[in-house]
Protein backbone atom coordinates (compact mmCIF):
# COMPACT_ATOMS: atom_id res chain seq x y z
CA UNK A 1 0.00 0.00 0.00
CA UNK A 2 2.86 2.39 0.79
CA UNK A 3 5.82 2.52 -1.55
CA UNK A 4 8.60 4.72 -0.19
CA UNK A 5 10.85 4.30 -3.22
CA UNK A 6 10.24 7.85 -4.50
CA UNK A 7 11.02 9.35 -1.11
CA UNK A 8 14.10 7.16 -0.81
CA UNK A 9 15.32 8.27 -4.25
CA UNK A 10 14.44 11.91 -3.57
CA UNK A 11 16.39 11.98 -0.31
CA UNK A 12 19.16 9.73 -1.69
CA UNK A 13 18.46 7.36 1.19
CA UNK A 14 18.84 10.03 3.85
CA UNK A 15 16.69 8.50 6.63
CA UNK A 16 16.46 11.61 8.87
CA UNK A 17 15.25 13.60 5.86
CA UNK A 18 12.73 10.90 4.91
CA UNK A 19 11.48 10.93 8.49
CA UNK A 20 11.15 14.71 8.45
CA UNK A 21 8.95 14.56 5.33
CA UNK A 22 6.92 11.62 6.65
CA UNK A 23 6.43 13.43 9.93
CA UNK A 24 5.14 16.51 8.07
CA UNK A 25 2.68 14.30 6.21
CA UNK A 26 1.56 12.53 9.39
CA UNK A 27 1.03 15.90 11.07
CA UNK A 28 -1.08 17.42 8.31
CA UNK A 29 -3.05 14.57 6.68
CA UNK A 30 -5.38 13.90 9.66
CA UNK A 31 -6.45 17.55 9.56
CA UNK A 32 -7.29 17.21 5.84
CA UNK A 33 -9.43 14.13 6.57
CA UNK A 34 -11.19 15.93 9.39
CA UNK A 35 -11.98 18.83 7.04
CA UNK A 36 -13.23 16.46 4.33
CA UNK A 37 -15.43 14.67 6.89
CA UNK A 38 -16.93 18.04 7.83
CA UNK A 39 -17.37 18.95 4.14
CA UNK A 40 -19.35 15.74 3.60
CA UNK A 41 -21.54 16.42 6.64
CA UNK A 42 -22.13 20.01 5.44
CA UNK A 43 -22.54 18.89 1.81
CA UNK A 44 -19.85 21.44 0.91
CA UNK A 45 -18.86 19.62 -2.26
CA UNK A 46 -16.62 22.31 -3.76
CA UNK A 47 -14.60 22.53 -0.55
CA UNK A 48 -14.42 18.76 -0.37
CA UNK A 49 -12.91 18.71 -3.86
CA UNK A 50 -10.36 21.39 -2.89
CA UNK A 51 -9.31 19.47 0.23
CA UNK A 52 -9.02 16.20 -1.72
CA UNK A 53 -7.08 18.05 -4.41
CA UNK A 54 -4.62 19.49 -1.90
CA UNK A 55 -3.86 16.14 -0.31
CA UNK A 56 -3.28 14.39 -3.66
CA UNK A 57 0.37 15.37 -4.26
CA UNK A 58 1.28 14.55 -0.67
CA UNK A 59 -0.19 11.06 -1.08
CA UNK A 60 1.89 10.71 -4.25
CA UNK A 61 5.12 11.78 -2.52
CA UNK A 62 4.44 9.26 0.28
CA UNK A 63 3.90 6.57 -2.35
CA UNK A 64 0.28 5.88 -1.36
CA UNK A 65 -1.10 5.49 -4.88
CA UNK A 66 -4.41 3.94 -3.78
CA UNK A 67 -5.09 7.04 -1.67
CA UNK A 68 -4.21 9.30 -4.58
CA UNK A 69 -6.65 7.38 -6.80
CA UNK A 70 -9.43 7.65 -4.20
CA UNK A 71 -8.83 11.41 -3.91
CA UNK A 72 -9.02 11.76 -7.70
CA UNK A 73 -12.30 9.83 -7.60
CA UNK A 74 -13.67 12.27 -5.00
CA UNK A 75 -12.65 15.23 -7.21
CA UNK A 76 -14.19 13.62 -10.30
CA UNK A 77 -17.45 12.79 -8.55
CA UNK A 78 -17.79 16.40 -7.36
CA UNK A 79 -16.96 17.69 -10.84
CA UNK A 80 -19.58 15.43 -12.41
CA UNK A 81 -22.06 16.14 -9.56
CA UNK A 82 -22.29 12.42 -8.75
CA UNK A 83 -22.37 13.07 -5.03
CA UNK A 84 -24.67 10.20 -3.91
CA UNK A 85 -21.93 7.71 -3.18
CA UNK A 86 -19.20 10.20 -2.23
CA UNK A 87 -19.37 9.00 1.34
CA UNK A 88 -18.37 5.47 0.26
CA UNK A 89 -15.30 6.76 -1.62
CA UNK A 90 -14.40 9.01 1.28
CA UNK A 91 -14.63 6.10 3.76
CA UNK A 92 -12.36 4.07 1.46
CA UNK A 93 -9.85 6.97 1.33
CA UNK A 94 -9.99 7.26 5.13
CA UNK A 95 -9.39 3.56 5.59
CA UNK A 96 -6.40 3.64 3.20
CA UNK A 97 -5.07 6.61 5.15
CA UNK A 98 -5.44 4.79 8.47
CA UNK A 99 -3.56 1.75 7.18
CA UNK A 100 -0.81 3.82 5.58
CA UNK A 101 -0.51 5.89 8.74
CA UNK A 102 0.31 2.71 10.70
CA UNK A 103 2.91 1.73 8.11
CA UNK A 104 4.52 5.18 8.11
CA UNK A 105 4.49 5.40 11.89
CA UNK A 106 6.17 1.99 12.01
CA UNK A 107 8.85 3.31 9.64
CA UNK A 108 9.35 6.32 11.91
CA UNK A 109 9.71 4.12 14.99
CA UNK A 110 12.02 1.47 13.59
CA UNK A 111 14.38 3.54 11.44
CA UNK B 1 21.82 31.10 -14.98
CA UNK B 2 22.72 34.74 -15.53
CA UNK B 3 22.16 35.57 -11.89
CA UNK B 4 24.64 33.82 -9.58
CA UNK B 5 22.52 34.18 -6.44
CA UNK B 6 18.92 34.09 -7.58
CA UNK B 7 16.24 34.81 -5.03
CA UNK B 8 13.35 32.37 -5.34
CA UNK B 9 9.96 32.75 -3.67
CA UNK B 10 7.89 29.59 -3.13
CA UNK B 11 4.21 30.18 -2.39
CA UNK B 12 2.26 27.10 -1.31
CA UNK B 13 -0.04 26.41 1.60
CA UNK B 14 1.18 22.81 1.77
CA UNK B 15 4.33 22.85 3.96
CA UNK B 16 5.47 19.42 2.73
CA UNK B 17 5.77 20.55 -0.87
CA UNK B 18 7.45 23.83 0.04
CA UNK B 19 9.97 22.03 2.21
CA UNK B 20 10.74 19.33 -0.37
CA UNK B 21 11.06 21.86 -3.18
CA UNK B 22 13.25 24.15 -1.12
CA UNK B 23 15.54 21.23 -0.17
CA UNK B 24 15.67 20.01 -3.77
CA UNK B 25 16.58 23.41 -5.21
CA UNK B 26 19.27 23.96 -2.56
CA UNK B 27 20.78 20.57 -3.40
CA UNK B 28 20.89 21.40 -7.12
CA UNK B 29 22.44 24.80 -6.66
CA UNK B 30 23.84 26.30 -3.46
CA UNK B 31 23.50 29.86 -4.71
CA UNK B 32 19.70 29.91 -4.44
CA UNK B 33 18.22 32.18 -1.81
CA UNK B 34 14.83 30.66 -1.11
CA UNK B 35 11.92 32.05 0.84
CA UNK B 36 8.67 30.17 1.40
CA UNK B 37 5.25 31.67 2.01
CA UNK B 38 2.02 29.94 3.00
CA UNK B 39 -0.18 32.61 1.43
CA UNK B 40 -0.03 34.82 -1.63
CA UNK B 41 -0.63 37.87 0.53
CA UNK B 42 2.56 37.15 2.51
CA UNK B 43 4.47 36.88 -0.77
CA UNK B 44 3.06 40.18 -2.05
CA UNK B 45 4.21 41.92 1.13
CA UNK B 46 7.78 40.85 0.33
CA UNK B 47 7.72 41.54 -3.38
CA UNK B 48 9.79 44.67 -2.78
CA UNK B 49 12.70 42.31 -2.02
CA UNK B 50 12.84 41.72 -5.78
CA UNK B 51 12.77 37.95 -6.18
CA UNK B 52 14.17 36.58 -9.45
CA UNK B 53 11.41 34.01 -9.82
CA UNK B 54 8.22 32.97 -8.03
CA UNK B 55 6.87 29.42 -7.81
CA UNK B 56 3.18 29.91 -7.13
CA UNK B 57 0.50 27.37 -6.23
CA UNK B 58 -2.80 27.69 -8.08
CA UNK B 59 -4.95 26.66 -5.08
CA UNK B 60 -3.89 28.77 -2.13
CA UNK B 61 -7.04 28.66 -0.07
CA UNK B 62 -7.31 25.08 1.12
CA UNK B 63 -6.05 26.08 4.58
CA UNK B 64 -7.20 29.68 4.86
CA UNK B 65 -10.56 30.18 3.24
CA UNK B 66 -10.13 33.96 2.98
CA UNK B 67 -6.75 33.72 1.28
CA UNK B 68 -6.56 34.85 -2.33
CA UNK B 69 -6.21 32.21 -4.96
CA UNK B 70 -3.07 31.75 -7.03
CA UNK B 71 -4.49 33.33 -10.16
CA UNK B 72 -5.33 36.57 -8.28
CA UNK B 73 -1.83 36.64 -6.80
CA UNK B 74 -0.36 36.04 -10.27
CA UNK B 75 -2.31 39.02 -11.62
CA UNK B 76 -1.12 41.21 -8.74
CA UNK B 77 2.51 40.13 -9.17
CA UNK B 78 2.33 40.90 -12.88
CA UNK B 79 0.75 44.27 -12.13
CA UNK B 80 3.70 45.14 -9.89
CA UNK B 81 6.46 43.56 -11.97
CA UNK B 82 5.47 42.28 -15.37
CA UNK B 83 8.93 40.84 -16.10
CA UNK B 84 9.12 38.66 -13.00
CA UNK B 85 9.00 34.97 -14.05
CA UNK B 86 6.18 33.13 -12.29
CA UNK B 87 5.93 29.34 -12.46
CA UNK B 88 2.45 28.12 -11.61
CA UNK B 89 1.97 24.88 -9.70
CA UNK B 90 -1.13 22.73 -9.51
CA UNK B 91 -2.14 19.12 -9.16
CA UNK B 92 -4.89 19.75 -11.67
CA UNK B 93 -4.19 18.34 -15.13
CA UNK B 94 -6.35 20.88 -16.86
CA UNK B 95 -5.62 22.51 -20.19
CA UNK B 96 -7.98 25.41 -19.48
CA UNK B 97 -6.40 26.14 -16.09
CA UNK B 98 -2.93 25.97 -17.60
CA UNK B 99 -3.82 28.24 -20.51
CA UNK B 100 -5.52 30.68 -18.13
CA UNK B 101 -2.34 31.03 -16.07
CA UNK B 102 -0.22 31.45 -19.21
CA UNK B 103 -2.65 34.09 -20.46
CA UNK B 104 -2.11 36.05 -17.25
CA UNK B 105 1.67 35.92 -17.66
CA UNK B 106 2.96 32.72 -16.04
CA UNK B 107 6.03 31.32 -17.80
CA UNK B 108 4.90 27.74 -17.28
CA UNK B 109 2.35 25.50 -15.57
CA UNK B 110 3.80 22.55 -13.65
CA UNK B 111 1.73 19.61 -12.42
CA UNK B 112 2.48 18.74 -8.79
CA UNK B 113 3.92 15.28 -8.71
CA UNK B 114 7.17 13.39 -8.53
CA UNK B 115 8.59 15.05 -11.66
CA UNK B 116 7.67 18.57 -10.58
CA UNK B 117 10.91 19.23 -8.70
CA UNK B 118 13.27 18.74 -11.63
CA UNK B 119 10.89 20.56 -13.99
CA UNK B 120 10.79 23.59 -11.70
CA UNK B 121 14.57 23.59 -11.38
CA UNK B 122 14.98 23.53 -15.18
CA UNK B 123 12.44 26.34 -15.57
CA UNK B 124 14.19 28.46 -12.96
CA UNK B 125 17.56 27.89 -14.66
CA UNK B 126 16.09 28.95 -17.97
CA UNK B 127 14.47 32.09 -16.60
CA UNK B 128 16.87 33.68 -14.11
Amino acid sequence: MVDLSFLEKFTKGNIPKMKRYISMYLNTAPDSFQKMQQNIEDKSWAELAINAHSLKPQAEFMGISSLKEALIEIEDKVKETRVNDLNIVFERAKSIHKESEIFLQHFMDKS
Amino acid sequence: MKNQKPKIFIVDDEPLLSEMLSDYLNEQYLGFKIKSFATGEACLERLHENPDAVVLDYYLNSKEKDASNGIDILKEIKKQNKNLPVIMLSSQKSYSTASQTIMFGAVHYVIKGQDAFSEIYELIKANV
